[in-house]
């Protein structure tokens, strides 16, 4: 049984009036406080740990190190990852870990534990760690976590087709999530059963994943989810977690980590890192023919989902424009650097900064213009994609149009006379993205939403999803109050807690509103079918209000009657097979961006003066909230395009754990952004919507480098695109001579 | 291969013996006693958090006198407890000494502004420091206090001794930093280069504080400071006497900046390589002249000098 009542989840009002409760904030004053000790070193063994002084230290309650997580490793696709290491993979790596009654007896404990290592030679580079004799794990020789490779179409015919090949290798850089809410957890204890409080956008999967190791510890284990700060793909399975859970079963009390910002980025998350090597062929008339990928991703020490990142990113970018024919090749390669995880846009977001540059440059060669050679190789309604995707409803034309148009107009409106020192230039840049991936977990891809009908009154709504800043609570309640005609104050929501709601897959892959609107519709039939029923039992003549039947229901404690799940699985999709291919969603959402940049070629400082964001996201359900998303997903990626990087020495030593040298945009940074939504409506979606999520950043960098061209005829290849970068290339003359091609 | 450092230390304050005097004499004691003095500690904590050190302090913002700051038509006094903002929303600080108004103005945030002092900048002595160049073309000097009543004034330049270091010796105490007004004819400016707007630190930063012949054009006297291209903010003297007897022109101004580009001692590192900032140091400082040539005409009554 539960014993606290669950926790209802705020919505964005009660955010924005700072209502919102957060992990850190439900911590209560006694609670045990537990800390990670990190490792100085980037690879080096620990020889012995002495915990002999910290636990004489007053107020110290236990030490645990890698022998007590002996056997557990974290990571879906490839458990690499130990909760506590006697191998420190990465600068920040955890050794041992310290629980103490109070902060100041914490961090004496701390200072006073003495750690030996043997140190090791690392690696830090793709390429240090395929040519190093040091595996960095001992089951794998040559450092190479996992390989993939594609081959669609006939290699043979496209020969004679292609009059055109663009080939160049880009690179994009390792950076934090960069959510404003360090990572917290509270475990709390009653008796066998642990409570894990933590903000994490799949709540349910990481209770799946936990709880054979903390039934190992006899123990059983529910998550919750308070008000998540951000994660963007970073706050799932973490160190952090099971370290409180394991304090808590052995101390039998409460016990809480709280992350200081330098420490949560140490303690490494980070997007993977990339070197893309890209080749797009063409007809001279501009129909893109066939793409060639050789892709190396940055895995850092540990795997998390680092395999499917690299997956996603060697391919599915592909299936937006009608390729005949194409060739991937990757490697995941583990280095010394902090763990990579997957990071709003799962890898394409790194790999369409290849592939829409590309095109930017094929449309120059042909001196055609990139929105039309866009337009005439894009999908279209009915298309089964390069890769297998079946593509529904498809507002893409309408999106170029709009930012072509756009373009167009801006260009003729601000015609500035030629100065030598600035330049002005216009981009743009395509995406396709999924909604759901029925390949990320091979059982299943659904989501469930309960609706129970509350003895004081109203009606609670529950959800295994989580409630990321995506609006999760405005869909649920909006799609319920509409389908049972009852006002939004009857309506409660409490998401992500395990103990009381259903099963949920969690945010990824843009899926939550689709699928928990489709679930809720689903709750919604039933539940008007369970009162339907309850109303002719009842005797009731005329279709009586939600409120009378309930009183009626509770009266006879029937209000179990009243309590339905309702279930929301795709059709038509499959789990693609090992080369990719395969219908993943069951709906496709698409989009286009264009922007004005202003470059100074004296210091090669861009500045984004204008930016058009357009979206085919089915039927808008919250336009907030919705163009919220797109506007912040632009600036985010504004970030990832020109100055976010984690900055390692040569040591491995991360250099700037902190906002100071790792530069998110501020709001004097973010240039005015238009948001456009096509009309789009998606048969398959509740109400003809389909989602936002994710895409916001997809286009982005590439859609800044094809400015940048514009404006003073070079490209940075690497991400960030930084001042002094593009004055390098500004003043090299190798650099105007533009991508390879023959 | 063995290793003696066992751990990165939580970020986290440690515990810290705090103390807050009302008087001098009491802020003396504490120093005495190995106490860091406190002011804003927009530098100073996050130090400790990461360093675990020091765990003694004393806040100097119960003193009364170190709050106060005078603008009188030669110089500028403010105390060690003044902070930027409370400078900023000052309309005659900001004409009086515009460039070291530009400089506070990049300083951090509005809330880092609010709690930072202006001595605090100097005090950090970062070799990016915004206030330093601006601060030196205006002539600064700080005042140090070596016991209550023994007071010297080091002129800025010299103050500064490398990143992080200062010629406050133990048992000294900064209380209070002044520097010379705008006298007629006289207009300064501030310009850096960072990659982000705001919140940021300078790659590259430059000063300059220009006097012009009565006929608005000649320059007669100026000063040019660098920041973040050096072990501190630098003067660059060779470049300010380029511009003096000559009027202002793309030829003199070009002159000057390449003079302080060469002179200027960068270092490369994760924000920057050495070269670039030597670049941004050239267009820095024409930018900033320019910005002053703009200024003093706009000042001039009838928009002579047009």
């Amino acid at each position: 049984m539960n014993s606290r009542p669950p926790l209802s989840t705020a919505s964005f009002r009660e955010r924005a009036l700072a209502g919102a409760r957060y992990a850190a904030d439900i911590i209560p004053p006694d609670t045990v406080l537990a800390e990670i000790v990190r490792s100085p070193h980037t690879h080096a063994r620990v020889k012995r740990i002495d915990s002999r002084a910290t636990l004489a230290v007053p107020g110290v309650l236990a030490v645990l190190t890698a022998e007590d997580f002996e056997g557990i490793r974290l990571g879906h696709l490839c458990a690499d990852e130990p909760i506590l290491s006697s191998v420190a993979r990465y600068f920040g790596d955890g050794i041992a870990a310290v629980a103490a009654k109070d902060r100041q007896s914490l961090m004496r404990g701390i200072e006073a534990l003495r750690i030996d290592y043997e140190l090791l030679p690392h690696a830090i580079t793709i390429d240090d760690a395929l040519a190093s004799p040091v595996a960095i794990h001992d089951f794998c020789a040559d450092n190479i976590a996992e390989k993939f490779q594609a081959v669609r179409g006939d290699w043979q015919a496209i020969n004679s087709r292609v009059a055109l090949w663009v080939e160049n290798t880009f690179e994009t850089a390792a950076i934090p999530h960069a959510y404003l809410e360090p990572r917290a957890c509270l475990v709390r204890v009653d008796g066998k059963r642990l409570e894990l409080v933590c903000g994490s956008h799949a709540p349910s999967m990481m209770a799946d994943f936990y709880r054979p190791i903390v039934a190992g510890w006899g123990s059983q284990l529910e998550v919750v989810t308070p008000a998540i700060g951000g994660s963007f793909g970073a706050k799932w399975e973490h160190p952090s977690q099971l370290v409180c859970l394991l304090f808590a079963q052995r101390l039998q009390r409460d016990v809480a980590m709280v992350l200081s910002r330098r420490d949560d980025m140490i303690a490494g998350r980070t997007r993977a890192a990339m070197r893309i090597r890209m080749r797009i062929g063409a007809t001279a008339e501009g129909e893109l023919v066939a793409k060639e990928t050789t892709l190396w991703c940055d895995n850092g020490a540990y795997s998390l989902h680092g395999p499917a990142v690299m997956k996603a990113a060697a391919i599915r970018g592909d299936n937006l424009y009608r390729f005949s024919a194409i060739k991937a090749d990757a490697q995941l390669v583990y280095t010394n650097n902090m763990p990579s995880e997957c990071f709003r846009g799962f890898g394409i977001t790194q790999s369409t900064f290849a592939l829409e540059q590309l095109i930017d440059e094929l449309a120059r060669r042909l001196k055609l213009d990139p929105a039309k050679l866009r337009l005439s190789n894009t999908v279209r309604e009915g298309d089964t994609a390069v890769h297998g995707w079946k593509i529904g409803s498809c507002g893409i034309a309408d999106c170029l149009d709009g930012i072509s148009n756009r373009i167009d107009r801006h260009r003729r409106d601000n015609a500035l006379p030629r100065s030598e020192r600035y330049r002005t230039g216009y981009g743009l840049a395509a995406f396709i993205h999924c909604i759901g991936n029925r390949g990320y977990d091979k059982r299943f891809d659904r989501a469930f939403v309960t609706l129970r009908t509350l003895p004081e009154g109203g009606i609670r709504i529950s959800s295994g999803e989580v409630e990321l800043g995506c609006g999760t609570v405005e869909v649920l309640i909006k799609t319920v109050a509409r389908e049972l005609a009852t006002n939004r104050d009857q309506l409660e929501v409490v998401l992500g807690d395990t103990a009381t709601g259903p099963h949920g897959m969690g945010s990824y892959a843009s899926r939550t509103s689709f699928f928990v609107a489709m679930a809720a519709l689903d709750a919604c039939r039933r539940f008007k079918r369970a009162a339907e029923q309850m109303r002719v039992e009842f005797g009731m003549t005329k279709p009586a209000e939600i409120g009378e039947l309930v009183a009626r229901a509770r009266q006879q404690q029937r209000l179990g009657d009243l309590e339905v799940t309702g279930d929301y699985q795709p059709s038509g999709v499959v789990v693609p097979d090992e080369t990719g291919y395969g219908n993943i969603s069951a709906a496709y959402t698409f989009g286009a961006h264009g922007c004005c940049v202003q470059v100074d070629t004296y210091t090669g400082k861009v500045t984004v003066t204008q930016y058009w964001a357009a979206h085919d996201a089915g039927t808008i359900v919250n336009l907030n909230e919705t163009q919220g998303q797109v506007i912040g997903g632009v600036i985010q990626g504004l970030g990832f395009a020109l100055t976010e990087c984690a900055s390692v020495a040569e040591s491995g030593q991360l250099l700037n754990p902190g906002y100071l040298d790792d530069r998110v945009p501020t709001f004097p940074d973010a240039p005015p952004v238009e948001v456009l939504f096509t009309d789009t409506y998606e048969k398959k979606g509740p109400a003809g919507a389909k989602t936002i999520g994710e895409p916001p950043i997809i286009p982005v960098p590439a859609c800044i480098a094809n400015a940048i061209r514009d404006a003073v005829g070079v490209r940075v290849y690497q991400l960030p695109m930084t001042s002094e970068r593009l004055w390098r290339a500004i003043n090299d003359d190798d650099a105007r001579s533009g991508p390879k091609g023959n | 291969m063995g290793s003696q450092v066992s751990i990165i230390r939580p970020s986290y304050l440690p515990e810290i013996e705090l103390f807050r005097p009302s008087s001098i004499d009491g802020v003396f004691e504490c120093i005495k006693d190995g106490a860091r003095v406190l002011a804003g500690g927009t530098d100073l904590l996050p130090w400790a958090s990461q360093h675990g050190q020091p765990r003694k302090m004393v806040w100097i913002g119960n003193v009364e006198p170190l709050h106060g700051f005078s603008v009188d038509d030669e110089r500028l006094q403010i105390g060690a407890c003044v902070t930027q903002g409370e400078l900023i929303r000052c309309a005659d600080f900001r004409r009086a000494a515009p460039a070291v108004a530009d400089s506070v103005q990049f300083v951090g945030s509005v809330q880092l502004r609010n709690q930072a002092t202006l001595l605090g900048n100097v005090c950090s002595a970062s070799p990016a420091g915004d206030t330093l160049p601006a601060l030196l073309v205006h002539e600064a000097q700080v005042e140090i206090t070596g016991a209550p009543g023994q007071e010297r004034q080091v002129s800025l330049d010299d103050f500064l001794l490398a990143p992080g270091k200062t010629m406050l010796a133990p048992g000294e105490l900064a209380s209070g930093v002044s520097f010379c007004g705008l006298r007629a004819n006289e207009m300064s400016a501030y310009r850096r280069h960072t990659e982000r707007r705001a919140l940021d630190l300078a790659v590259a930063s430059v000063a300059a504080r220009l006097v012009f012949e009565a006929d608005g054009y000649t320059v007669a006297g100026a000063r040019v400071a660098l920041g973040a291209v050096g072990p501190t903010a630098l003067v660059a003297i060779e470049a300010a006497k380029s511009l003096v007897g000559h009027p202002l022109t793309g030829e003199t101004k070009s002159i000057c900046a390449a003079i302080a580009a060469e002179t200027c001692k960068p270092i490369s590192d994760f924000r920057a390589s050495a070269d670039y900032r030597r670049q941004l140091v050239k267009v820095l400082v024409e930018d900033v002249i320019g910005e002053i040539e703009q200024r003093a005409r706009i000042f001039k009554p009838n928009g002579e000098g047009r």
